[in-house]
């Protein structure tokens, strides 16, 4: 037996990304021909209707979801690493659970405060605001903990713990609140690629660039630490730091995403997996950009199932996400017969 | 040169400290066997610990080639240091060459890719610990002699003078055991490293290694497995109801 090689494996995978992506700009309410696809990426479209839906809708759309897709992945591959359990996906540190506790408060609070119509106007930066605050303070309190929690399974269950309580809370808070509110705030937890501003995406882009950046400083560490934090240390790699920077990738990821576009629920944790199950390696050389693809792809086709034609309501993304990925987990896994880290 | 001088090994536990051995001194000279043997719960788990700088010791000093091993950098220390630890729920994904790979880690890049001469020293590595069959297929296909030998190439491709290893031989038939003693006599006469190991294999041990550390009850009884015999410290091992040492044969027998 040779070395794997797995070029084959990516190169399926980018030209699936591909056509995810052009099927996620052709289809819709209004169906973009690929013929004025291609026009409108030359400059050469003459439907300014076409142009309109392109560049101020879809494609901004499109980026969200490759770059909140990619990001969701890497930060459940981070965790499924660091934890070393095939369960754990970005939403078991409860940054965000943090970030639904932050927007309920805005939303209940603001609601209580002011009453519906001045809360309106301020809703959409509130929330990013808001739940970039939720988020940012369950990261604060996580690594305090990771200071004195050396055991990364107690840093699991804790993780899990906060998320539980912050989600307590948010049903606690949703009881006192008037039915319109609560309606508001149901509708974020279902997620939304749609309304991100252009420099919501660029600033949304800035967070996930650093977060990327430290994951491939760490490709090293991330490898070795699948033999255990010991062995890790005996070969050279500053645990203490590499824990540090594996948690801040992950929050920002989470976070960044969580803030602009909902808690998108199920991607992180699937897209790790299905990626091993296509590519069977253990190597992050491979898994990194491999599963920010995948996660890329993964959201394109849901958000293309979620305004396919013909349907008069967009579907909530974060509906189509579980609805897509869990068959298809489930369908690999039975394939395979056995899931690995 | 491994100098311990004074060491208490053990643990906090909330602001408790568990002493588990202490006061332990001895000088190991480069090229040695070192074999570290007690009973269950001597004790021998945790002084490799301290050895490998993962638990700090509670007093004392470790010195490896005269450089205090508390302050020696991770990286420096892992290109004096390899260890092969008990641990064995690894990511069934990785093959015996991945991890053969990590070896190299503190020899290359940023981003851990084998240059020629790191692919030179794993061929060597894989060939020593015969593997050739099934160096690239994944490690949950391994057998338990199999893992333990790819985790020991893991620990040579790393090119450390010091190696230590946890109870290499558990779970191992006698065909096994033997093949593992082998490699670590082997990597002692050619590339002259200096080995410390825990075992309960004492038989073994006393042929094999050329230094004991015989931990008993917080106190350890160092020297060559000569002397150790002489002094009468070895027959402290187990009570003498079971087990009684053989002078003659050299060995421990079963009383019954």
């Amino acid at each position: 037996m040779k070395q794997q090689r797995f070029g084959i494996g990516i190169l399926i995978l980018c030209s699936v990304f591909l056509i995810a992506l052009l099927l996620n700009l052709a289809l819709g309410s209004v169906i973009i021909p690929l013929k004025e696809l291609g026009k409108l990426f030359l400059g050469s479209s003459t439907s300014s209707s076409f142009e309109y839906i392109m560049w101020d809708y879809r494609f901004p759309k499109a980026l969200a979801a490759i770059a909140i897709g990619g990001s969701l992945g890497v930060s459940g591959l981070l965790m499924q690493t660091f934890f070393r359990n095939p369960l754990a996906g970005p939403f078991v540190l409860g940054i965000s659970s943090g970030a639904s506790l932050g927007v309920a408060l805005f939303f209940f609070g603001s609601g209580l405060l002011f009453g519906l119509e001045s809360y309106q106007s301020i809703s959409r930066t509130g929330v990013i605001i808001a739940s970039s605050i939720g988020s940012g303070l369950v990261f604060s309190a996580i690594f305090t903990i990771a200071l004195r929690v050396k055991n990364t399974m107690g840093l699991l269950i804790i993780g899990l713990m906060f998320g539980s309580f912050t989600t307590a809370i948010v049903t606690v808070l949703s009881t006192f609140s008037s039915a319109e509110i609560l309606q508001r705030f149901v509708f974020w937890t279902y997620g939304n690629l749609g309304n991100l501003k252009f420099q919501e995406l660029q600033l949304m882009t800035i967070f996930i660039l650093i977060a990327l950046g430290c994951c491939v400083m760490i490709i090293k560490a991330l490898n070795s630490l699948l033999l255990g934090e010991n062995y890790a240390q005996s070969m050279g790699i500053p645990v203490r730091q590499t824990r540090f920077i594996i948690l801040f990738a992950t929050c920002l990821l989470t976070g960044a995403s969580t803030a602009f576009a909902g808690p998108i629920g199920f991607v992180g944790l699937a897209v790790p997996h299905v990626v091993r199950l296509l590519l069977p390696t253990s190597e992050h050389r491979i898994l990194l950009p491999a599963v920010f693809i995948m996660g890329g792809c993964l959201l394109l086709l849901c958000d293309t199932l979620a305004q396919l034609p013909g349907l008069e309501y967009s579907l909530p993304i974060n509906g189509v996400t579980s609805m897509v990925g869990a068959p298809l987990l489930i369908w690999l896994i039975l394939r395979k017969r056995k899931i690995e880290l | 040169m491994l100098t311990v001088a004074n060491l208490s090994t053990g643990y906090t536990k909330g602001k408790e400290t568990v002493l588990v051995s202490a006061d332990l001194s001895f000088d190991l000279p480069s090229g040695s066997i070192l074999g570290i043997v007690g009973r269950n719960g001597s004790g021998k788990s945790t002084l490799l610990k301290t050895l490998a700088g993962t638990l700090a010791p509670l007093s004392g000093t470790i010195h490896l080639e005269s450089r205090n091993l508390q302050q020696i950098k991770h990286h420096t220390k892992a290109l004096l240091l390899g260890i092969v630890t008990t641990e064995r729920n690894f990511s069934g994904l990785l093959t015996g060459w991945d991890i053969l790979s990590m070896g190299r880690y503190p020899h290359n890049g940023w981003l851990g890719s084998l240059r020629p001469e790191d692919k030179h020293v794993l061929h060597e590595v894989v060939q020593r610990i015969q593997m050739e069959e099934k160096i690239f297929h994944p490690i949950a296909t391994y057998s338990d002699g199999q893992l333990q030998r790819l985790l020991i190439g893991r620990a040579l491709v790393q090119q450390t003078p010091y190696l230590l290893l946890d109870e290499p031989t558990i779970h191992l038939d006698l065909h096994h055991k033997a093949q593992v003693f082998g490699l670590i006599k082997q990597a002692v006469q050619d590339a002259k490293k200096t080995v410390v190991f825990s075992t309960h294999e004492v038989n073994h041990a006393l042929q094999l290694c050329t230094h004991i550390l015989l931990l008993h009850k917080e106190e350890g009884y160092f020297g060559s497995p000569q002397e150790l015999i002489s002094q009468g410290s070895i027959g402290k091992l187990f009570p003498n109801t079971l087990v009684a040492f053989d002078p003659k044969t050299q060995q421990f027998k079963l009383c019954y």
